[in-house]
């Protein structure tokens, strides 16, 4: 039976009481100043030593005896249908045990799978490739999503190039813009970003008897085990995922890709362990990317700068996938009375778009945040005084004003009012994510003989600190050092846990683990109640063993493990459904100070400030350094990265860390991080997540701060030298 | 020329005599081997990563008679009569950490880890030719290796700390 209680959610100065409805079973939320021990501290990650000494093994570590090592065909026209393949040279090949042709005979983008080949060793497999004889037929193709929206375009699908993700209305736009004081209207772009996670995609497949063991670099062992049964059609019980530790992922490793079930199906066919490992190539080519844009914003606002109505008309390519979806946030951030949303996924013949750390909402907030920047400059209003009006958000109006004191929003000049050439400028931006997380995951906690506690979920650490996190909880309910708790996870053997993504994982996981430990304290109580012929409420859990509260009477835990019949006591909860929150989303800002050398065109990310609220703050170190990489990671958007294509050919000509370029060490600004602690409500830990809220407004708040420096707008990322200068060089002509 | 170049023309196996982290290991392998398959392929010290294979990302650094080297640029042949160390060998004791490594833990310079052995070779490095390194000369020593989780700032501050422990070390 769910509870009725009363919450304190809120913030200091905005405190309310809220009355929830608490799901049975759940433990009572920690309260905004509760007194914790362990939750809430600076401890550093539990997998640290493992991984600084090299011993942590990931999937591309990992060997089997036996096991064979696998490469793949790729096709390398954008597209094409086989004509003709013969592998019989490849099977002939003295070191090759197994090949497999693919069942799709239309390839849709150069990198698309064709034939794969396991071999003794990875050479081997590689010259055996070569070895197969194929034949394509060339198709008409479009990678340029502005010529495949045209009529008559090669056709990426049967459909049409061209469709429809998103259309809404609210009152009339037409009139609002009409009886507005100032509208503007701004089309941004935005290009083709790759994951570059450092560890690449990869499975070692296993088959003993009928049960198949894949190791996987993945951020969802669940997902993946799903999908690979249904492409074998093979019993998901029968499937078993392990992901120790994985080498990032940020959205890339969030689905089964293609590599997989052909590693699987090859160790079927040889008879013995595969490894698929794809190359940072193929990883580029094949494995996901953040989808491009093209935005059209028209904004307009009354004279006080308050918003009367957005249009927003967007499309953007995720290759052959869809999902290019940019104007999410338009609801979260700021309030438009009249608003007008039409968006389409343009397809095309390049590589497959999936998630990408706040997929859509950084591309978006780019165009929003500039538009508000724009229209602002269009008022003669500050632009931070136009978001504080219109800005939907409690804790972020609050944030604001934190954000703008800290980087000191009062130099700010207005656009284009500096001399030199070397200009400063300021930018701000605002992001809204709802990491309040799902239910759904379970986490077991069991005590074992000589007393230890075991933390087991089948949830993925792709580096953000679910184990440390999930240590801490179950530590602190239990009264006990995050030290003292073993968390196992990435298993698809353990309890069930949902993806690791779109910020979810703290606030789905968490409190399940909270409940599990609770339930495990509740256990040994009652155990040494009937032990030691003492009532439930005369006992106390510390340090490992249950007293006697009057007396030195005491059992250790061990000790109540011991008389259990398997030897160890286990104690499993699940995840309920969220509670009321004290806003829907997690809200938080970040500001931008530039310098940009006109000579040069090169732009330098001078300081970054980042407010950000995700309820409880489980623990600062950890949470520091996901927004130091969401900012960085947002710089690297907003300055260096695109995924280049030549469209008369139909290839990635940046498939490689040399020429995709990442922002790297010396680029990264001094970063000042101000967390805003937030009683959030939603479940038991009050945690709320923070990985995409990181990178939302970094690339946003970076371009204000460039046209804010050169009073002229780069509305096309990334704000390389080249397009500084002819964007100086347009506006000189102008002037002339 | 190297010493033993009649022996590396291949295009078989060739043996190779190398020392690694301060042990004498026998190896056979193609003339082509490069020093990181030797280590990831050969001898299962698998904390060297191989991210791009083009010299580009850093997660293949190793040192080389105490120098910072990419493996996956360096032939295994080159390493012939040279001292190869590892992450796996940075520490002066088995099992316990460097202070580097120490750091990077307390600091938490590192996310999802798997460019950490990487940095913390090139960083070991750095310290070796500069054990008072300015902020500056860190961000410039650590240029050579990428982090895409966005782990730098505490990686500088990592580095930093390490520095000024392995100073004390020494004056006590």
């Amino acid at each position: 039976m769910a509870k009725k209680i009363k919450l304190r959610l809120g913030f200091p100065g905005h405190f309310k009481e809220v009355a929830v409805s608490l799901p049975a079973g759940d433990p009572l939320p920690w309260d905004f100043d509760a007194d914790l021990k362990v939750v809430g501290k600076r401890i550093p990650r539990v997998d640290g030593p493992d991984k600084v000494s090299g011993m942590a093994r990931y999937t591309f570590d990992l060997r089997l005896p036996g096991m064979l090592h696998a490469a793949v065909l790729r096709c390398p026209h954008p597209h094409a249908r086989l004509k003709r393949i013969d592998t019989s040279k490849a099977k002939a090949h003295p070191e090759v045990r197994a090949v497999l042709v693919m069942e799709e005979k239309e390839y849709r983008f150069a990198g698309f799978e064709v034939a794969a080949v396991a071999a003794t060793t990875l050479a081997a497999a590689r010259q055996a490739l070569a070895l197969i004889d194929v034949q394509y037929e060339t198709l008409p193709f479009v990678t340029d999503p502005d010529l495949a929206r045209r009529p008559g375009a090669p056709r990426v699908r049967p459909e049409g190039n061209v469709e429809v993700s998103l259309e809404s209305r609210r009152g009339s736009v037409e009139a609002a813009f009409r009886e507005s004081h100032a509208v503007v209207e701004l089309t941004f772009r935005t290009p083709v970003a790759l994951h570059t996670c450092l560890e690449g995609h990869g499975s070692l497949a296993r088959w003993e008897g009928d049960l198949l063991t894949v190791w996987d670099s993945t951020q969802a062992v669940f997902d993946v085990r799903d999908s690979l049964a249904r492409a074998l059609k093979h019993p998901p019980e029968k499937v078993r995922i392990i992901k120790d530790h994985a080498g990032g992922g940020f959205g890339s490793k969030l689905q089964m890709w293609s590599h997989t079930p052909i590693a699987a199906r090859l160790a079927k066919l040889a008879g013995a362990p595969v490894r698929l490992l794809l190359s940072r190539h193929e990883d580029f080519l094949c494995t996901g990317n953040r989808h491009s844009s093209v935005q059209t914003l028209k904004l307009g606002a009354s004279q006080d700068g308050t918003f009367t109505a957005i249009s927003w008309k967007a499309y953007g390519t995720g290759g052959i996938e869809g999902g290019a979806e940019t104007s999410r946030a338009v609801d979260g951030l700021y309030r438009f009375p009249s608003l007008e949303v039409r968006e389409e996924d343009v397809y095309t013949h390049a590589g497959p778009a999936c998630a990408m750390r706040a997929p859509g909402h950084v591309q978006g907030v780019v165009a929003l945040e500039g538009a508000i920047d724009a229209l602002s400059d269009k008022l003669g209003l500050d632009p931070l005084e136009v978001r504080l009006k219109n800005d939907l958000s409690e804790i972020r109006k609050a944030e604001l004003k934190l954000g703008a004191e800290k980087i000191g929003w009062s130099r700010r000049r207005p656009s284009g009012s500096h001399s030199g050439t070397r200009k400063r400028g300021l930018g701000v931006a605002g992001t809204t994510w709802d990491g309040s997380g799902l239910p759904g995951p379970e986490v077991e906690v069991s005590i074992g003989a000589e007393g230890e506690v075991t933390a087991t979920c089948g949830t993925q650490d792709i580096g953000t600190g679910t184990r440390t996190i999930l240590a801490q909880v179950v530590a602190e309910e239990m009264g006990i050092t995050a030290a003292e708790v073993t968390v196992r996870l990435g298993d698809s053997y353990f309890p069930y846990s949902i993806l690791s993504g779109g910020s979810l994982t703290a606030a789905s996981v968490t409190p399940a683990a909270r409940a599990a430990a609770a339930q495990a304290l509740a256990g040994l109580l009652k155990l040494a109640a009937k032990e030691l012929g003492e009532r439930v409420q005369d006992l106390e859990c510390r340090e490992h063993q249950v007293r006697v509260r009057s007396g030195d009477r005491s059992l250790p835990w061990g000790h109540l493990a011991q008389n259990a019949p398997s030897g160890t006591l286990v104690f499993k909860a699940e995840r309920q459904g969220n509670y009321t929150g004290f806003e829907s989303a997690a809200a938080g800002c970040q500001f931008a100070e530039v310098e940009v050398d006109t000579d040069t065109g090169e732009v330098r990310v001078v300081k970054v400030v980042a407010v950000h609220d995700s309820g409880r703050i489980l623990n600062p170190l950890l949470w520091e350094s996901q927004v130091n990489g969401g900012v960085i990671q947002g710089i690297s958007f907003a300055l260096l990265e695109q995924r280049i294509i030549d469209h008369r050919y139909g290839v990635v000509l940046n498939a490689d860390m040399e020429t995709y370029k990442v922002l790297g060490a010396l680029e990264v600004p001094e970063i000042e991080i101000i967390p805003f602690p937030v009683a959030a409500g939603f479940n038991n830990t009050q945690a709320v997540g923070i990985g995409e809220p990181a990178i939302i407004p970094t690339a946003a708040a970076v371009a204000n701060a460039v046209a804010n420096a050169l009073g002229l707008r780069i509305a096309d990322l990334p704000i390389t030298p080249d397009k500084v200068l002819d964007a100086l060089e347009s506006r000189a002509k102008g002037r002339r | 020329m190297l010493p033993h170049m009649a022996n590396i023309l291949g295009p078989g196996k060739i043996p190779l005599v190398l020392e690694i982290n301060g042990r004498r290991v026998e190896a056979s392998a193609v003339p082509g081997a490069t020093l990181l398959e030797i280590l990831r392929d050969l001898l299962d010290l698998t904390g060297t990563k191989n991210v791009c294979g083009m010299g580009e990302c850093g997660a293949c650094t190793i040192h080389l008679d105490g120098v910072a080297r990419y493996a996956c640029l360096t032939l295994a042949v080159e390493a012939v009569g040279r001292q190869v160390t590892t992450i796996e060998g940075l520490a002066s004791t088995e099992g316990a950490l460097h202070p580097l490594q120490q750091a990077f833990v307390e600091k938490d310079g590192l996310q999802c880890g798997f460019c950490t052995p990487g940095q913390v070779m090139a960083a070991a490095a750095l310290l070796a030719r500069n054990p008072s390194p300015t902020h500056d000369e860190i961000r410039s020593g650590m240029t050579g290796n990428i982090c895409r989780c966005g782990a730098y700032p505490k990686i500088f501050e990592a580095v930093a700390e390490a520095a000024a422990r392995m100073k004390s070390n020494r004056r006590g």
